[in-house]
């Protein structure tokens, strides 16, 4: 399927919205029925903005009335070549998400600070030298030194460079805690929900047990049983061992709401193989959804695996947030040693942006996937393109 | 006898695992959640406790005559392992000591007296400690680790010591730190005569019931822990436990006599004999004790001992100066007993111990005063510096401290070459100086050998006394790159782009440990960054206490791991020597082969180069002093 016909049908479950975003008034389920590269050729003829009810094939059928040429037969006005189709999915895809993204204050805010975590972990290696004893004094304060800005701990490590050297495992740990749970509960739940009959009664089983299962102790056995040795992505797999399980839950009953949809029905009667039409119909349907969850989902990895470090139950064989919370703790007892605070303080403010990043981030997401607002953005696209090219609009 | 750490070790080392292992989830906070020092010490909790009470009174270096057979073989041993590194020595502790002197009279910071190892279980004795005239004290208050309502009287029972043991139950001796004396307390006189030890009790003792002290008591406590694998067994009864009813024997009402199989060193005997509680009161153990003298065989021993270490004693019916009143979730409550003998020499008629789970709650109480002193923690400067003026703080010699233990089953480090490299690279000066945290209770060793004794210079000019030339230091305080790199090139490693390898593959060292005793993890830090800046792949794993300690080091499973390099419960070198060649730990974590070869120090102790250690350590347990 082209670009185009694939976001048709992802924005036809929002029918109505998009009916009156879209300049010919072609019903979005229509389009997505119709399955038809050239169906822009039908604008004239087609009913303006009718809502199909009941059996999507009969309401067509009705909607063709007594038209000589089948639509499959029908061929498009206006072609476009790939670059133009390479633009247009560029303007769908990015830019347009892009646009809205920096037109909202949190969601600019949390891709900045998502950015800034980026950059700590790639090109904050380079700038700094790497944590290591006896680098300054003890317990220098933080913003006392040009040398050491945030501060050295008991043993004159620099905090700033265990910060920044903490990034990447943890920025790992978390990419592979939200990963694996949004993979696994998106093909539990959409497995699940689409198949339905027996498949669905046994992963539901499979799933309703890890449900059940207490998770932070389940870690906390698991990665004293297991041989990690601090893996950061198995530590990321590890935290997140069931909560896949309560998104599986969730996205099968969303894929309840969906199977029985037109356009997915149609693909069924074409006879496209399960595969296909979870990940090109229902999938792309779920993605707002999904995607909240990644950003949520990080940001439980961060706090579970903090605190573990915290608690000294999880192994770590590099410097990590957590693990420089408990040193401040029980080497300084931070928690009531002003000469202590910014040990603590540091790796907890680091903590807390980021995942104050993570949120914003996923309320803008929200409004990316929000097909009302992409369509005015996508508008603005359109209109600014038409003047000086002869791209297709519409979508 | 629970006594003996290194013993203990060798006997059932996998039930005290396991104990770590098993104490959970809350365990697992409660360990993890310690500061170093204090890790180490409610780590023991568990295990019986009396670990930390052995290490009492532990001896500084005995001078000894250069030329005596012990004092030879004591240089042996310690050339051999200064030579072949079976273990890494990095640093000897000292724990940091308090005492209120807010309401309280106690002697000054790093007087004498102070110089207990426990002291704030003998000064109340001593009547060195005592409340000042005027102050409405009536309560001196310490902390415990344990759950006070949970807390074991037992002490074969290895599970969540009652620090209250420390004032209900007297102990044998008395062993002063200062001239290396034992005196008499519990056991006011004793003789060791080639084969017997006599033990006199002494007198106008009574139990809290009002039983009074006997003979009898003093042999049930001997025996006891002989049955439950103390190390005196291996004098008294090496190879038949049936025999200890006849060779620990109470002839009349005040002595007890001790056969030994064959003459032991007197050094040795005492101080398995003086660190030890008498507990073992004829009304409560008596049943356990007749029944583990009639065991006929194996199995129903094994089965009256477990009777025995599965016992609890909620009302403990101690000797000592303060008797048992209760125990809730938060104190131990004690309160004097004025029948026994030293009851005049306090003038305070309670102590409790609250219950202080963390490090970081006792370093509060004794900054807020809420408690009066203790005897043993670790606290950093930064917290030091927060402590009331009335609080002092000294230091006392603990004869132990973290090293680095190599698997001698894992590639490189079964290579002497690469153990002896590390040793040159790691730099022990500032893993003892971070490790303390600002403090100075780590004393980085000077001769890597399994001596002890560093804080009062007692290694050099002590038992190293004419030779200590002849020992390498490998550089305490700095990284001898030249040396390693030569180690190194002659094992067959070459340096390419910074890195050590050998054909192709980069040298790599993981070092294991136990993420909760944070003090270690930063010496640890300190030798991995020197370590790395050499060119050597050092990485530090750090895990969960009882995933370390229960699976991981016990199954061997390291390359490199740390563990305390000494003996420790004891001060002498002997025990330092069975406990790095002999114990439990040796033979099955570390795998360490029998035989070594080492350069000869002292041709009369051995000719040529293949020596086997395990037959100087029995040597020495009988050698003339």
């Amino acid at each position: 399927m082209s670009p185009t016909e694939r976001d048709g049908a992802a924005a036809s479950g929002d029918a109505e919205t998009n009916t009156n975003g879209a300049d010919h008034g072609v019903d979005a389920v229509t389009e997505a029925l119709t399955d038809d590269p050239d169906r822009f050729a039908d604008a004239e003829w087609a009913p303006g903005g009718s809502a199909i009810s009941g059996h999507a094939r009969n309401g067509r059928v009705a909607a063709d009335g007594g038209s000589a040429v089948s639509e499959f037969q029908q061929k498009a006005d206006v072609s476009m070549t790939a670059g133009e189709r390479r633009r247009q999915w560029l303007e769908e895809r990015v830019l347009a998400p892009a646009r809205i993204v920096w037109s909202d204050w949190r969601a600019r805010t949390g891709v900045l600070v998502v950015i800034l975590y980026l950059l700590m972990a790639t090109v904050g290696q380079m700038l700094i030298a790497a944590p290591s004893p006896n680098q300054g004094g003890y317990l220098v304060g933080a913003f006392r030194t040009l040398e050491f800005p945030l501060g050295t701990t008991a043993s004159g490590v620099s905090l700033l460079s265990q910060t920044v050297y903490a990034t990447p495992s943890m920025l790992t740990m978390i990419a592979s805690g939200a990963v694996f749970t949004v993979i696994l509960g998106t093909v539990f739940g959409t497995i699940s929900g689409y198949k339905g009959g027996t498949t669905d009664s046994v992963l539901m089983v499979v799933t309703d047990i890890m449900m059940t299962i207490p998770g932070l102790p389940l870690t906390i056995v698991l990665a004293s049983a297991l041989q990690i040795e601090g893996n950061p992505v198995v530590i990321g797999i590890l935290i997140t061992v069931n909560a896949w399980a309560g998104l599986a839950r969730a996205i099968r009953s969303q894929v309840l709401t969906l199977r029985d949809a037109e356009y997915v029905e149609a693909s069924r009667i074409m006879g496209m193989g399960t595969p296909t039409i979870i990940s090109g119909d229902i999938v792309p349907n779920l993605m707002p959804y999904i995607t909240m969850n990644f950003v949520q989902q990080a940001r439980a990895v961060i706090f579970g695996s903090v605190g573990l470090y915290f608690l000294g139950v999880l192994p770590y064989n590099s410097v990590n947030w957590g693990v420089m919370m408990n040193a401040a703790v029980n080497r300084a007892g931070a928690t009531s040693s002003p000469a202590a605070f910014h040990w603590l303080l540091v790796p907890m403010v680091t903590i807390i942006v980021l995942a104050l990043g993570l949120t914003l981030l996923a309320q803008g997401a929200d409004r990316i996937f929000n097909p009302r607002v992409r369509a005015r953005h996508a508008d603005t696209i359109a209109d600014d393109d038409e003047s000086s090219s002869n791209t297709t609009g519409g979508i | 006898m629970v006594n003996d750490h290194s013993d203990r070790e060798r006997g059932s080392p996998i039930s005290r695992r396991r104990f770590v292992t098993a104490a959970g989830a809350a365990g697992i906070a409660g360990l993890a959640g310690c500061g170093g020092q204090q890790a180490v010490e409610s780590e023991t909790d568990g295990t019986g406790g009396s670990d930390e009470t052995t290490d009492t009174e532990t001896a500084t270096s005995t001078p000894v005559e250069a030329t005596s057979e012990a004092q030879r073989k004591i240089q042996e041993l310690a050339y051999i392992t200064n030579q072949t590194l079976p273990v890494l020595p990095v640093m000897e502790k000292l724990a940091q000591s308090f005492q209120s002197t807010d309401d309280w009279n106690v002697p000054d910071a790093g007087s004498t007296p102070t110089q207990l190892y426990w002291p704030t279980e003998w000064l109340p004795r001593e009547g060195e400690w005592t409340a000042e005239e005027g102050s409405d004290d009536e309560r001196l208050t310490f902390a415990q680790w344990a759950v006070p309502q949970d807390s074991q009287y037992n002490p074969w029972n290895g599970q969540n010591f009652a620090e209250g043991r420390r004032m209900l139950f007297d102990r044998f001796m008395k062993f002063n730190l200062a001239n290396q004396e034992y005196s008499g307390y519990a056991i006011q006189d004793w003789s060791v005569d080639e084969e017997t030890v006599t033990l006199s009790l002494r007198e106008g003792m009574t139990w809290h019931n009002g039983d009074d002290v006997t003979a009898t008591d003093v042999a049930n406590q001997v025996k006891l822990d002989i049955y439950n694998g103390g190390s005196l067994g291996s004098f008294v009864a090496p190879d038949d436990m049936g025999a200890v009813s006849e060779r620990v024997v109470a002839t009349d009402e005040t002595t007890v006599e001790i056969t030994l199989a064959e003459p032991a060193t007197e050094t040795i005997l005492l101080a398995y004999l003086q660190p030890k509680y008498l507990v073992a009161h004829e009304g409560t153990y008596g049943e356990f004790v007749a029944a583990l003298d009639e065991a006929s065989n194996e199995d129903e021993r094994a089965q009256a001992l477990s009777d025995l270490t599965n016992d609890t004693t909620p009302e403990p019916v101690g000797c000592g100066p303060f008797q048992f009143e209760d125990a809730d979730s938060q104190r131990t409550l004690l309160t004097k007993y004025e029948d026994h003998p030293d009851a005049d020499n306090m003038n305070y008629s309670e102590v409790e111990y609250l219950y202080k789970p963390q490090n970081q709650g006792r370093w509060n109480s004794l900054i807020n005063n809420e408690t009066d002193g203790s005897a043993t923690l670790f606290m950093p400067q930064n917290r030091l510096n927060q402590l009331p003026d009335s609080m002092q703080v000294s230091l006392i010699p603990r004869h132990w401290g973290m090293g680095l233990v190599f698997n001698f089953e894992e590639e490189p480090v079964d290579d002497v070459r690469v153990r002896k490299a590390i040793a040159h690279v790691v730099n022990r000066d500032n893993a003892a100086q971070n490790s303390g945290a600002g403090t100075e209770s780590k004393i980085p060793v000077t001769y890597p050998s399994g001596l002890t004794g560093e804080f009062n210079n007692q290694i050099e000019s002590g038992w190293l006394e004419g030779v200590a030339d002849e020992f390498d230091t490998y550089g305490r305080g700095e990284t001898q790159t030249d040396e390693a790199a030569s180690l190194l090139q002659d094992a067959g490693y070459e340096r390419q782009n910074g890195t050590w390898q050998r054909d192709g593959e980069p040298l790599e060292l993981p070092i294991k440990g136990p993420s909760g005793f944070s003090d270690w993890v930063t010496g640890v830090e300190t030798i991995v960054s020197n370590l790395q800046d050499f060119g050597i792949e050092a990485e530090s794993v750090m895990l969960d206490n009882s995933t370390y300690w229960g699976s991981d080091y016990a199954n061997g499973d390291f390359v490199v791991g740390l563990q305390g390099w000494a003996s420790y419960n004891q001060s002498y070198p002997y025990f330092h020597y069975d406990w790095i060649f002999n114990s439990w730990d040796s033979q099955n974590a570390w795998n360490l082969p029998s035989e070594f070869e080492s350069p000869v120090l002292h041709d009369q102790e051995r000719d040529g180069e293949t020596v086997t250690p395990v037959d100087l350590v029995a040597e020495l347990s009988t050698a003339n002093e």
